[in-house]
């Protein structure tokens, strides 16, 4: 699907209903875009320029320390967002799947090889650039089981599978102590390597996590705008109605599950090689919270959005560190994240940076009979 | 034998308390379609200041504060009040504006509330667990429950009163959705919202009367948890919310009835896998998560519920 003539470079890929279009062409198709609008794409360029530029400019591992957490989450926001912002379906257990990518790669080389077969692990260092996609798949396998059975009932049940699944994740990691030695973790994931060239240094595996990242983003992006994409807008949009239009929604909605999942599970691995050790207290339940938060921060169904929401809230997380009373209260960091989350979901559904689609799509009263019902509710409450 | 008899009791009590979050969960979602992941906060909240009621003196924010100390029965009723005005007032700040929107934005609504009081619970009472003081009818003067033996299994007091106190508010909660006009207001909103607005119920009443009952429910229920487990913290509602909520869609969601099945079901079924399952103990939790994918894949609609449709 192209633009008009006049605004083809926009990437004004309208999907939805011909309607839509008519209606806010030529200006708001500029906006309506299924992900990226030119201002956002300058908006990643900028940004892009800066995490190549910066790293050269500071001097403290503490910076470099921050942006490679800051590009992790990057992914892991962006992966989420396939799943809430462009599907339209609450996974509350998102750091599951970030922990299976870990654990797996973790598993392969400490418990497998270094164990089992007593090989140095070393020569083995090609096995971490399969797993990257190989624990990609290992957590999309783990999403369609999850995914599956909620099919059947309303999309919010999958809120409560995901869940109680990131528990579960949790509890095996916590007490399946053979495989994954438990509380202590397990330590001695070997650095990223390449030809016997290894990533030792804090800058070069923040590069390689910001390739990552980018191949990340492009990859979902072309997903978001591929036919696949227009599926799950449509999903999201209206499941009925887009059932009705010949969109197998099972298919699609596992599909979804699946993709997001792929997205931690490979930065899953890059994390155990990055930290060389995890531990079941790297995969709590906040963090998939976090996660969601930085979403809904930036923007969902939006591809800048997740990036944005990363970095504005590591960033901000950062800053607030330095006080000593923030030190001395953990829990205004979960107070703030709740609030957040409220009062954007009722004041700025769309985020820092909203697609006008989601916006239109947030607006109360804006889904199908709900205009009707809203009527309704207006003249009761009178 | 004794050890079968021994868990069926406590799976039972258990049973009740999840039975009475249950309630909330099923009655809100049964109207608005909302799971309020709230609920299992607010049972928290209903430990926490049945514990603040009963104690003489306890610490806020860090400071000392002196209580009035009143009796548990009182500190009950007192924390289910206050806990059904948070629950009302959560539902006016953070759902209300949000009913016509798209069900992701009240979910996530609903997921930030419940983190924003864990915290808020955390900074007033702070993150340790909140000892629960002895209740002196059921416990003897040296400290240990009052309890009587059946055959060989051990029930104390306290289990018998959760079981007649959550037994008593199902009936009685039963009778008022039944018979009373607002009862059959409920009903009809559960129904069809529109239909039942222009048929002159105040729907918006009717749901804040929903979140005032199930609020009011849930602190009873943390109420009588920190009593079971003598001791109060800030996530001590995550899990018995989650499992609520796996009660109320085994019982069939909307249904009261259901949800007190449900509650009671999944409480023995998870005493006894813990008891008897290999490594059952330790993977206690995920048994409840198990049952809710086996309700999903086989029968969604729950046991006693008719119908759930998959409008989206």
């Amino acid at each position: 699907m192209t633009g008009d003539p006049q605004n083809n470079e926009t990437d004004g890929q309208s999907t939805g209903p011909g309607g839509y279009r008519t209606k806010l062409n030529p200006i708001a198709s500029a906006l309506v875009g299924n992900g990226s609008t030119r201002s956002q794409r300058i908006l990643l360029a900028v940004l892009l320029a800066i995490a190549v530029i910066l790293p050269f400019l500071v001097g403290s591992n503490r910076w470099i320390t921050l942006m490679t957490v800051v590009v992790i989450y990057i992914v892991l926001a962006s992966g989420l967002n396939i799943v809430v912002g462009f599907t339209g379906l609450l996974d509350l257990g998102y750091v599951a799947f970030y922990a299976i990518g870990a654990y797996y790669t973790a598993i392969i080389f400490n418990n497998v090889l270094k164990v089992k077969f007593g090989v140095d692990i070393d020569a083995y260092w090609w096995l971490t650039w399969i797993n990257f996609v190989v624990g990609g798949l290992m957590a999309a396998i783990a999403g369609v089981l999850i995914g599956y059975p909620t099919l059947r009932v309303r999309g919010d049940y999958l809120a409560i599978m995901t869940l109680g699944f990131g528990e579960i994740i949790r509890i095996l990691a916590l007490n399946w102590v053979g495989l994954t030695r438990g509380p202590s973790g397990i330590s001695g994931i070997p650095k990223p390597a390449f030809l016997g060239f290894e990533l030792t240094t804090q800058k070069s595996l923040y590069f390689l996590g910001l390739a990552l990242a980018l191949l990340s983003l492009w990859t979902i992006s072309r997903i978001v705008r591929s036919r696949i994409g227009r599926a799950w807008t449509a999903i999201r949009e209206d499941e009925v109605a887009a059932e009705a239009m010949g969109i197998h929604t099972s298919r699609y909605k596992l599909l979804s599950y699946a993709t997001g999942a792929f997205f931690a599970g490979a930065m899953g691995v890059f994390f155990g090689h990055y930290l060389n050790y995890i531990s079941p207290s790297s995969f709590m339940l906040m963090e998939s919270f976090l996660i969601l938060s930085l979403v809904v921060l930036g923007g969902m169904g939006n591809i800048a959005g997740p990036v944005l929401g990363a970095i504005v809230w590591m960033g901000l997380q950062e800053w607030l560190r330095d006080f000593p009373f923030v030190q001395a209260h953990p829990e205004t960091r979960g107070i703030a994240l709740g609030l957040v989350l409220v009062l954007l979901m009722v004041f700025r559904p769309t985020g820092l940076l909203g697609s006008l689609r989601v916006r239109l799509e947030m607006r109360p009263g804006s889904k199908d009979e709900a205009d009707h019902e809203r009527q309704v509710w207006s003249d009761a409450s009178r | 034998m004794s050890e079968l008899g021994q868990q069926l009791v406590n799976g039972l009590m258990i049973g009740c308390l999840y039975a009475l979050i249950a309630v909330g969960y099923t009655m809100v979602y049964g109207i608005i379609e909302l799971i309020n992941f709230a609920f299992g906060e607010l049972f928290m909240f209903g430990a926490f200041i049945t514990i603040m009621m009963m104690v003489p003196e306890i610490s806020l924010f860090g400071a000392k504060v002196p209580m009035p100390g009143l009796s548990f029965f009182l500190a009950i009723l007192i924390a289910m009040a206050v806990v059904a005005v948070m629950g009302v007032i959560i539902e006016r700040l953070a759902y209300r504006p949000l009913r016509n929107a798209p069900r992701l934005a009240a979910l996530i609504s609903a997921i930030g509330v419940s983190i924003l009081l864990q915290n808020v619970a955390q900074a007033i009472f702070g993150s340790q667990q909140v000892p629960f003081p002895d209740i002196p009818l059921f416990t003897t003067a040296a400290g240990a429950p009052k309890a009587f033996v059946v055959g060989d299994v051990q029930i104390t007091y306290f289990q018998v009163f959760v079981v007649v106190v959550t037994v008593t508010a199902m009936l009685l909660l039963n009778l008022y959705v039944r018979r009373t006009r607002m009862g059959r207001a409920m009903r009809a909103s559960a129904q069809d919202k529109s239909t039942a607005a222009l048929m002159g119920v105040n729907v918006n009443k009717v749901i804040a009367l929903t979140f005032l009952i199930g609020s009011a429910m849930g602190a009873l229920a943390g109420g009588l948890y920190g009593g079971v487990y003598h001791a109060a913290w800030p996530l001590m509602g995550f899990n018995p919310g989650l499992k609520a909520f796996i009660a109320a869609v085994l019982g069939g969601i909307g249904n009261i009835p259901g949800a007190f099945l449900g509650g009671l079901l999944l409480g023995v079924v998870e005493a006894l896998g813990s008891a008897y399952l290999p490594m059952g103990s330790q993977y206690r939790d995920a048994i409840a998560f198990v049952i809710l994918i086996l309700i999903l894949s086989f029968r969604p609609s729950g046991l006693l519920g008719s119908t759930v449709s998959q409008k989206a």
